[in-house]
């Protein structure tokens, strides 16, 4: 399968930061290697949650500007609640949760 | 597998070209003179607040014309683009390509361009090429990644956007796409990629994207929507993005490297 590998020399040192290969090229070819890890791709949970937490307010904007919308005094109480989360302890552990 | 276009028609003989995006061990199928080009992978944007930075161009290196038969063998290494980035940070630098085998002397290489930096004092470097000049390889540095991505320099040093008006760097290559690439010729496309704004993720109808060899565009929103600047193009940078909150913002992948292997006429 191909796949991307960045390559070292004996001291660890990156000798070429990404190529594209199969495995076995690789190894054939390089002592040292290893598969490429998409670290730029890792986004932290405060940026997810906060992603979602925005996605709520959005989703829940209709609901808190119409007067006879079903369970909406529960809803603006679980907008404030999402504003205030992430400068809260509970942030981003434990998400707000939509009373009934 | 190696990609295998060209020749046909007429009855004549054919002059087929391979175009090589996989690290791989090449044994040429007939006996004959190729010419190599080599580009290494385009380094990724930058994405900040302030301050944010467009990926370099990788560099391009070329043999003119080797004599080459089915009893050689060339090893090949592609170089991948950088990686995009998420949130805040310096793009990513792209890999190097690299040729070596029967009738070459040494490893000939093609740096990969560096990833955008965030930083308002200093722009992203082009690859450079190295390696022996004994077969005739000689090639030129990548663009340098300003706000947009660099781009791939075939005749000169690779061209870089000005800062004014925000397109991505275009080649110096013919046009036409890589595709129409032969016989000692390569090819790259008409335009680097225009900037963007506050388009929710949807830049790519504004045409964000470098065109082959050339750099990506670069994308800026103020109204919390998620952004993506311009890939670039083959071997080329990707633009810088910016915007008002991080979590929004997403550089573009460097291009991915080529070995494009040519049979010349003659």
């Amino acid at each position: 399968m191909s796949s991307k590998w960045v390559i070292k020399d004996a001291g660890g040192n990156i000798t070429n930061p990404c190529i594209t290969a199969e495995e076995s090229f690789v190894a054939e070819n390089f002592e040292y290697y290893e598969a490429y890890t998409e670290a730029t791709h890792t986004v932290s949970a405060a940026v997810t949650e906060k992603l979602w937490r925005n996605e709520e307010l959005i989703e829940t904007d209709m609901a808190a500007q119409t007067p006879d919308w079903p369970n909406r005094d529960n809803i603006i109480i679980y907008r404030a609640a999402l504003r205030a989360w992430p400068a809260s302890s509970d942030f981003p552990a434990t998400r707000p949760v939509l009373g009934t | 597998m190696p990609v295998k276009l060209g020749g046909g028609g007429g009855g004549g003989k054919t002059y087929p070209q391979y175009f090589i995006v996989n690290s791989q061990t090449w044994v040429p199928p007939e006996d004959g003179n190729i010419c190599i080009h080599v580009l290494g992978g385009g380094g990724s944007g930058a994405v900040g607040t302030t301050i944010y930075g467009g990926g370099a161009a990788a560099a391009y290196g070329k043999i003119a014309s080797l004599a080459v038969t089915t009893a050689g063998s060339f090893t090949l290494v592609v170089g991948a683009g950088g990686n995009m980035r998420m949130g805040l940070g310096d793009g990513v630098t792209g890999g190097n390509s690299t040729i070596a085998g029967t009738g070459i002397t040494g490893t000939l290489t093609c740096g990969g361009g560096e990833g955008g930096i965030q930083s308002s004092a200093a722009n992203a470097g082009g690859g450079a090429v190295s390696g022996s000049a004994n077969e005739g390889w000689a090639g030129f540095s990548g663009g340098i990644g300003v706000v947009t991505g660099g781009a791939v320099g075939v005749y000169a040093t690779g061209a870089h956007d000005t800062g004014t008006d925000y397109i991505g760097a275009r080649t110096d290559a013919p046009i036409g796409g890589i595709l129409m690439s032969r016989y000692g010729t390569i090819c790259g496309g008409e335009r680097g990629g225009n900037w963007a704004s506050n388009m929710n993720g949807s830049a790519t109808r504004l045409a964000i994207h470098g065109e082959d060899l050339c750099g990506g565009g670069y994308a800026y929103t103020s109204v919390g929507v998620n952004s993506f600047s311009g890939n670039g193009g083959i071997g080329a940078g990707a633009g810088g993005c910016k915007g008002n909150n991080y979590i929004y913002l997403h550089s573009g992948y460097g291009g991915h490297g080529i070995i494009l292997i040519q049979y010349l006429p003659g």
